[in-house]
């Protein structure tokens, strides 16, 4: 019987640091021993630069723009530790429809059964942003993930980005589509960012799957080119992602997640805005204690 | 919008054959490839077996956009297409228009037009989605980028008695050049100089001439209608607005009198005019009324676009002396025009049939369901007419209504010059009807069917 490839998808607001920490998470999992596949799903096409000592690979579009067929194993580069890597790529800025890239792009793959030629243990798909239309949906829309985290700080657009992705999963849950693994806590350093975050997952029925804390040592090592793991791996943040590799791993059961509605949203957001004030006041009134 | 059947119109690109209708125009289209044929099995083939005038629709250029398209957008494709077709094509202008597809990943067609702006040919464009109109909508989106973008002079001066002619359909309106013919000999013999840029022969010296005309003519009820204004506003060209394409001896003489007032020609001419024609045509009746035969079922219905339903009922009320039980108006008419229209409909010269429901929709089925059932066991007196397009034709069939084809799509019989505009257009209107009558009600062609049997013919005689 053939092996079941995992496949993972990595959503979250832009800049949120889903690139950073799908590439941690990959590496640490290939660390693991298992052979993995990153698959950037961003016009940008920078998902894998680190694994890849910061270096840019054609993506599966640029093929297609310039041969007009394209073979899935023209696409596919390998990085740190045989990790291999895949970046569907997009329209230049301003014209064409990046969605549709995106569906393109993953169906090259599925048709031509890549993965399965590749013996994977895992496929994770590294999302842009928001799910703004339906090709950032094909992830999760044709079961092509079994897993989606999303990657959010406690900043209210990034929750209500992953506020909108859950509303996607629900949307195609009951049609094959993936479900919600839990939240990735990213930034997190103070501890009522934790607890905001904590409220959400709770209000939404999910868990957080990890608390990342923002560090100097991923920029270090993205600055060479490199992910944490690679570029630090004893460092304290290295740790970090290796526990996210290893709760992941472990992980077996996703849920359909329960959003808010736009109106609950704006209420639970105005409750921590007031919360927020309250505590920026009080350290402010510490530190002027202490001069 | 409701959930249609039996679609009476071609989605919005099918604008695109307003610009064929215009000789040396030539439309090069960006969008998906089956666009071009789909609106031509609409608004031609299966529209009394029309085809383009001066560019085959096969030879029409298109990028026939795809997947490629539409990720990576296909304004490069366009503007190279455009580059080859002003090698290719002998053309006075191009009209670059884009289908949905296009449309919907932003493709910027303006761009590729404004590249061409040096070109000896002008190019110019226009966005027509069928995700936001039908093929009469794409056609008013055609004639506004004909006024804005290639009209940009003023008037070179106003000539005195030039009229052009506007609210007649090209394609969608089966008839459309029979008719125009006809209002060009009609306008002519009383003594204007109409100005009309569709068919042979007119192109873009009649588009040329529209600034420079005394007045506007719109023949029809909604139809064109914003380009008058457009035009009015622009060139300040005052328009004369007729309710309808006039069919018949009633009709005709009302527009042909409200055209002389307007344009202030001589009244005796114009009734001499009038009276001679009128002559001619109670003649032909008169001799039609003699032969016998079957007569007309009194009640009748129409499901066409507005345009023929407000030609056709009148007449039919007027001339033909028929009472409507009902009138669908099936090509989604602007809610705005409806209340003018339904007035129009229900002041025919001989009135006292006011109540009859009339119905605007995009669902051309409706009607079918109205009267489907209708025949039971009705005398053929008192059975209904139907006129429409080819797919009542079929109600009327089952039901043994008799039917005149009135409206697109017209049915893949050949319509040529057809037209029933003016006295000649009642005349063949009776005659059609007439001939429908025969078929429904005797059975067609008793001779034919005697040809066919000649054995039962010889054995019936031998008794």
């Amino acid at each position: 019987m053939a092996k079941q490839i995992k496949q993972i998808a990595i959503y979250g607001k832009g800049g949120i640091g889903k690139s950073t920490t799908t590439s941690n998470l990959s590496a640490a999992l290939s660390d693991m021993g298992y052979k993995v596949m990153q698959f950037g799903c961003d016009p940008k096409a920078d998902s894998t630069n680190t694994l890849r000592d910061g270096t840019y690979i054609p993506t599966v579009l640029d093929l297609l723009r310039e041969k007009g067929q394209v073979k899935a194993e023209e696409s596919i580069f390998q990085g740190y530790n045989g990790i291999y890597c895949v970046e569907a790529g997009g329209p230049a800025p301003g014209v064409g429809c990046a969605g549709r890239g995106i569906i393109t792009a993953v169906q090259l793959l599925k048709q031509q059964h890549v993965f399965e030629d590749l013996d994977l243990d895992y496929v994770i798909y590294d999302v842009l942003g928001d799910v703004v239309c339906g090709g950032f949906a094909v992830p999760i829309r044709e079961g092509i993930a079994q897993h989606v985290f999303t990657v959010s700080s406690s900043d209210f657009m990034a929750i209500y980005a992953a506020n909108n992705l859950f509303k996607g999963i629900k949307k195609y849950s009951n049609a094959g589509g993936a479900l919600l693994g839990g939240v990735i806590a990213n930034s997190v350093t103070s501890p009522y960012q934790r607890s905001i975050i904590d409220d959400f997952v709770e209000k939404t029925q999910t868990q957080v799957m990890e608390y990342i804390p923002r560090s100097i040592t991923v920029t270090q090592s993205e600055l060479s080119g490199k992910t944490t793991i690679e570029g630090a791996p004893d460092s304290e943040q290295a740790k970090v992602y290796r526990a996210l590799a290893k709760r992941i791993d472990e992980h077996t059961e996703s849920k359909t997640p329960n959003p808010l509605d736009s109106q609950q949203l704006k209420e639970w957001a105005a409750k921590w805005a007031e919360q927020i004030i309250a505590v920026e006041k009080g350290e402010i009134t510490s530190q002027a204690a202490g001069i | 919008m409701a959930c249609s059947e039996q679609s009476r119109v071609a989605c919005g690109i099918g604008g695109f054959y307003t610009a064929l209708a215009i000789e040396s125009v030539l439309p090069i289209l960006h969008s998906g490839p089956g666009c071009l044929f789909n609106v031509a099995g609409v608004l031609a083939l299966a529209n009394g077996r029309q085809s383009a005038i001066t560019y085959y629709e096969s030879s029409i250029p298109s990028t026939n956009f795809c997947e490629e398209d539409v990720i990576f957008g296909g304004v490069e494709r366009l503007r190279n297409l455009t580059a080859k077709a002003l090698e290719y094509y002998k053309t006075d202008l191009v009209i670059i228009v884009d289908g949905c597809t296009a449309e919907i990943v932003g493709d910027d067609i303006e761009e590729v037009a404004n590249d061409f702006a040096d070109s000896e040919t002008p190019v110019i464009f226009a966005s027509l989605p069928g995700f936001k109109g039908n093929n009469v909508w794409g056609h008013s989106q055609i004639l506004n980028a004909i006024v804005d973008q290639y009209l940009t002079k003023p008037s070179k001066g106003v000539q005195k008695g030039l009229v052009n002619i506007f609210g007649v359909l090209p394609y969608y309106d089966p008839f459309w050049l029979g008719t125009l013919e006809q209002l060009e000999n009609l306008l002519t013999d009383i003594g204007l100089t109409p100005n009309i840029i569709y068919g042979p022969g007119k192109g873009i010296e009649a588009v040329n001439q529209i600034p420079d005309a005394e007045f506007n003519l719109l023949v029809g009820p909604w139809v064109d209608l914003d380009i008058v204004e457009k035009l009015k506003v622009k060139f300040g060209t005052p328009y004369l607005h007729y309710p309808c394409v006039p069919v018949g001896a009633t009709e005709i003489a009302a527009f042909i009198r409200a055209v002389s007032e307007y344009a202030k020609l001589d009244s005796e001419k114009t009734e001499a005019y009038i009276k001679k024609n009128e002559d001619r045509y109670y003649s032909y009746l008169w001799r039609f009324n003699r032969m016998g035969g079957v007569m007309f079922p009194q009640k009748f219905y129409v499901n066409a676009s507005a345009s023929a339903a407000v030609s056709f009922t009148r007449f039919l009320i007027n001339d033909v002396g028929l009472i409507p039980q009902k009138i669908f108006i099936s090509e989604n008419v602007p809610e705005e025009h409806h209340a003018q229209i339904e007035k129009w409909l229900r002041e025919p010269k001989y009135d006292g049939i006011k109540d009859y429901e009339i119905v605007f929709t995009d669902d051309g089925g409706l009607c079918d369901v109205e009267i489907k059932g209708l025949k039971s066991t009705d005398l053929e007196l008192t059975r209904a007419c139907l006129f429409g397009t080819t797919w009542d034709e079929l109600t009327a069939k089952n039901n043994g209504f008799p039917f005149v084809s009135i409206s697109a799509p017209y049915g893949d019989r050949a319509v040529v010059n057809k037209s029933y505009f003016g006295y000649d257009g009642g005349i063949t209107f009776f005659a059609d009807l007439y001939n429908d009558c025969i078929y429904k009600f005797l059975g067609s062609g008793s001779v034919a069917n005697i040809d066919v049997q000649p054995e039962a013919a010889l054995g019936a005689d031998a008794c």
